[in-house]
């Protein structure tokens, strides 16, 4: 789905590590195949119909912060294309080709000609700057103020041509550059008028295949066709995204043919799979699901790093601050079964960090973790772990971290509603308690979880990340400087020095080249899979339920509709 | 009587300020934030967010956000000005007590609810779009319950003890305990997917070119509508049958049944009438009961009204739009009580409101 692509520009790491050749080399890149327009044959006419589980909030790119709302804005158009195979960057929107200094710091964007906002204004330059003076300005209240962070300047050559200067080298810094663009000409130039703009609700022009006709909130939201997009006119009249909170519902309406299109879950893949009229996309996600181990106290959270940058000695937790403990819980989880019972065989299993779909930077070298229910056992009664009043749960008897007689008791929480991690939990307690832990499982409502997850008050989290795109940087999960309680993402109190550095040098190779950045993220799995501050459960797989009544769909990995504007009725 | 009504109104103006600081207090001492919740992305940096926070003055103390929404005002410790002037009317500096004083505009004392912190839209706006949803769907389910709920439980007392009272009462403890959801998915199982007789959700069908339809709004109304009445159903009709064989016992009847009164002008003119009278102190509770109830049933057939919305705003922390919805049902209850309270004496000749 669109949805994808613009999450993984927006959270993840994408883009760099296709372009990188090109920026060692200092060269122009050429320029692609232009799209040919559609074919005579195809039946014009119909609307696509999509379910969305939640309504969007807001239809303006700088300001919304929720994968619903970007889904229901494909009017503005963005700098660079994403392959919907590959998740290579291409010069396949705004910018047609580009420059790189030596430095790599210096970006100069050649934009396309022609193209022109639906009231017949050119797209050009002056939008794209913008769109980002206005996140820098005090006037936008935006938690996007990150995308700006790093960049020094935006300088217009001309009304076709951009120059990006970067403060400091960083091999995923496109990825800043990846939100859409608004209509300059219809905002006031001092981006005064931006946060109650009419527009925000109600956009008037469009640069993309559809444009915006009416919003009903919680409802549906209807598109009308853009007969002057220049990847050529849609076939369709319009397409449609509809709110339908409930799952089940959602699939009543797609078997009913209400909708054409929704993400499934793996319950519901059997009764799609046997529908003659519909099809299932299936594609290994870029995402992860993993149990969090807090190394730290959650009691006494404390950041990674000082004022100076200087790692700061975090206060242990009793049990799981012992290396021991993490290994033996890896060997006791039954992967195989886990991934065939709970995600019903949507998921495989995961040695470390990095995903294969990063196919230059992931070691498959690296064995996941063998459900070994003796070496588990081993493990926690070398380590002083053991049940020395037969009570079934261990104590710590001459173990590193905690004072004796501590039992070895945690708590696991995940969030409530999400019937998958449920499940999942009361596997993982029932695996762990046969090996003598004692595990209380509690599922908790997900903005409760949030805050005591990046409050790092909580022991054991079963979570996941989704939208991890192509660069393999996750700097944020491990490095000390995220670790700040109360905000940052290492909320798993994760401290290595050397991973510390190993993710610095991976972000600033001079050049970028993936060849010279994947030793670094070699070493990073190797260490990661080792120390074990998460327990990698499975990665994801996602499915995407459609229609066969429209021919032309050509789902990629990275964008469902890429090519929405060729699809027609197949009657 | 108008003395009891004024009175009533006065007395609810403390009764709602307390709610609001009580609302207010709860959602911002409850965990999670609007913050944390709307940057929980890996790409947003610490500093990203907490600039957000002090932009939405989410960095004060509870105490500063409830003045700033209750009046509009802004106070900070220091010379804030530059920081606060951009998003504010005016702001002035109070060199002598060291602090910043800004009028943000709005407020609830001023009749305003503020904006959504995730659509940035009035949230009036955003009460008032969905009001007539959710009030299509309750005043049909308020109408069909009393339709069917009242002359159910007359039945099951008419016949008490027949196999008419015994389906009655199956019927009722059913209604009852059969969650919602359930019911919800199996009627759409059944109606929509098998039988194909009515549509799936929502309150229309949604294409390009739409017409008003009021048959299609009717069909999309059908599921809903009888599964959020259910409940409703079930308990006037154990309410009016436990009624009516109170009443019938007394010795009212028995005089009148005596003096030969013929059954239907006894039914009519002394069972009914007394029976009924509790119908009028369960209406305001039912029509609380039934905007409570339809949160689900609005989750299960996409009903766009504002169940949903609250909810939705209660997971995203987003706190205008919560209270908004607070102070706008906190007053319906109110008053939907005080309507029972007269209700009560006009039916009843013998409660005098004072």
């Amino acid at each position: 789905m669109k949805r994808l692509a613009w999450r993984r520009l927006l959270a993840g790491a994408t883009l760099v590590a296709f372009v990188l050749p090109l920026l060692a080399a200092c060269t122009t890149v050429a320029v692609p195949t232009p799209m040919e327009a559609a074919p005579a044959g195809p039946i014009q006419g119909g609307t696509w119909t999509e379910a969305s589980s939640a309504d969007g909030t807001i239809l303006n790119p700088i300001l919304a912060s929720d994968s619903a709302s970007f889904d229901m804005m494909p009017y503005y158009p963005g700098l660079l294309g994403t392959n919907p195979k590959t998740g290579a960057v291409e010069a396949t929107e705004m910018a047609e080709s580009w420059t790189v200094s030596e430095d790599s710091l210096v970006w100069t964007f050649n934009l396309r000609s022609g193209v022109t906002w639906s009231d017949g204004e050119a797209v050009d330059a002056h939008d794209f700057k913008f769109t980002y003076d206005a996140i820098a300005s005090e006037l936008v209240e935006t938690p996007r103020k990150a995308n700006v962070a790093g960049i020094e300047s935006i300088e217009v050559i001309d009304d076709l041509t951009v120059r990006v200067t970067f403060t400091d080298l960083k091999c995923d810094g496109l990825l800043d550059l990846g939100l859409g663009w608004l209509p300059s000409h219809l905002y006031a130039e001092d981006f005064s008028d931006i946060m109650d703009s009419p527009l925000n609700t109600a956009p008037t022009v469009t640069a993309e295949a559809f444009g915006f006709k009416e919003w009903q909130r919680d409802n549906f939201i209807a598109m009308e066709s853009n007969d002057g997009f220049w990847k050529g006119a849609p076939n369709m009249d319009g397409q449609i995204i509809r709110v339908i909170p409930q799952a089940g519902s959602r699939l009543a309406a797609l078997e009913n043919g209400e909708i054409d299109v929704m993400g499934l879950e793996p319950t519901q893949l059997t009764r799609v799979g046997l529908n003659p009229d519909l099809n299932i996309f299936k594609f290994k996600d870029d995402g992860y699901s993993y149990i969090g181990l807090n190394q730290a106290n959650p009691a006494n959270p404390l950041p990674g790093q000082d004022e100076d940058g200087n790692l700061v000695e975090q206060d242990p937790h009793p049990i799981l601050s012992d290396k021991m403990v993490r290994k033996a819980m890896a060997h006791s989880l039954d992967y195989e079964a886990i991934i065939n019972k709970v995600y019903l065989g949507q998921g495989y299993k995961l040695a470390s960090n990095v995903l294969p779909a990063v196919g230059w930077a992931h070691d498959a070298s690296i064995e996941p973790y063998a459900y070994d229910l003796e070496a588990a056992a081993a493990l926690l009664d070398e380590a002083g772990w053991t049940d020395s009043d037969g009570d079934g749960v261990r104590e710590c008897n001459g173990c590193a971290t905690a004072e004796a007689g501590v039992t070895l008791s945690l708590n696991l929480k995940t969030n409530a509603g999400n019937s998958t991690r449920e499940e999942l939990g009361v596997l993982v307690q029932d695996q762990l308690n046969s090996i003598g832990f004692d595990i209380e499982f509690e599922a908790i409502e997900f903005g409760t979880l949030v805050g005591e997850l990046l409050g790092q008050s909580y022991e054991m989290v079963i979570i996941g990340w989704t939208g991890l795109g192509t660069d393999p940087n996750d700097d944020s999960f491990w490095h000390s400087r995220f670790d700040t309680p109360g905000s940052g993402f290492n909320f798993v109190s994760y401290q290595n020095p050397r991973v510390d550095e190993l993710l610095e040098l991976g972000l600033e190779t001079p050049g970028c080249a993936a060849e010279d950045r994947a030793p670094y993220y070699y070493e990073i799995q190797q260490i990661i899979h080792d120390e074990i501050p998460y327990l990698f459960v499975t990665g994801s797989i996602g499915n995407v339920g459609y229609s066969n009544r429209w021919e032309g769909i050509d789902p990629g990995t990275w964008s469902f509709s890429w090519n929405i504007h060729e699809w027609a009725l197949t009657e | 009587m108008t003395r009891y009504i004024i009175r009533r109104f006065l007395q609810a103006i403390p009764t709602l300020l307390g709610i609001s600081l009580l609302g207010f207090t709860l959602i911002k001492v409850a965990p999670g934030d609007y913050v944390l919740m709307s940057t929980f992305d890996p790409s947003i940096t610490a500093e990203a967010r907490d600039e957000f926070r002090r932009q939405l003055g989410h960095d004060q103390p509870i105490p500063i956000q409830y003045v700033e929404w209750l009046t509009g005002v802004s106070l900070r410790g220091g010379n804030m000005v530059d920081n606060m002037a951009p998003m504010s009317k005016s702001c002035r500096y109070f060199g002598s007590l060291n602090f910043t004083f800004c009028d943000r505009g709005g407020g609830l004392l001023r009749w305003d609810l503020g904006y959504s912190l995730a659509t940035k839209e009035p949230v009036w706006d955003m009460l008032r779009s969905r009001m007539p949803a959710t009030f299509e769907l309750g005043i049909v389910v308020l109408i069909l319950s009393f339709l069917f709920g009242v002359p159910l439980g007359f039945l099951g007392a008419l016949f008490r003890g027949s196999v008419t009272d015994q389906v009655v009462r199956l019927l009722s403890v059913a209604g009852q305990a059969v969650p919602v959801f359930w019911m919800g998915i199996m009627c759409i199982f059944i109606f929509s997917v098998l039988l194909g007789w009515l549509p799936v959700s929502g309150r229309m069908t949604i294409s390009l070119d739409m017409k008003f339809s009021l048959v299609d709004r009717i069909r999309h109304l059908i599921l809903p509508s009888f599964v959020l009445s259910l409940g409703p159903v079930a308990f006037l009709t154990k309410l009016v049958r436990t009624q009516v064989l109170e009443v019938i016992e007394q010795d009212f009847v028995r005089t009148a049944r005596a003096k030969g009164l013929g059954s239907l002008a006894l039914w009519t003119r002394h069972v009914q009438r007394n029976a009924m009278l509790p119908l009028a102190t369960v209406l305001g509770p039912a029509i609380v009961g039934v905007i409570n109830g339809a949160l689900v049933v609005e989750t299960i057939f996409a009903w766009p009204g504002m169940g949903r919305l609250t909810w939705f705003s209660a997971l995203q922390r987003d706190y205008p739009m919560i209270m908004g919805a607070v102070m706008f049902f906190s007053p319906l209850t109110i008053l939907s009580y005080l309507i029972s309270d007269i209700l009560y004496a006009v039916v009843d000749p013998r409660i005098r409101l004072r």
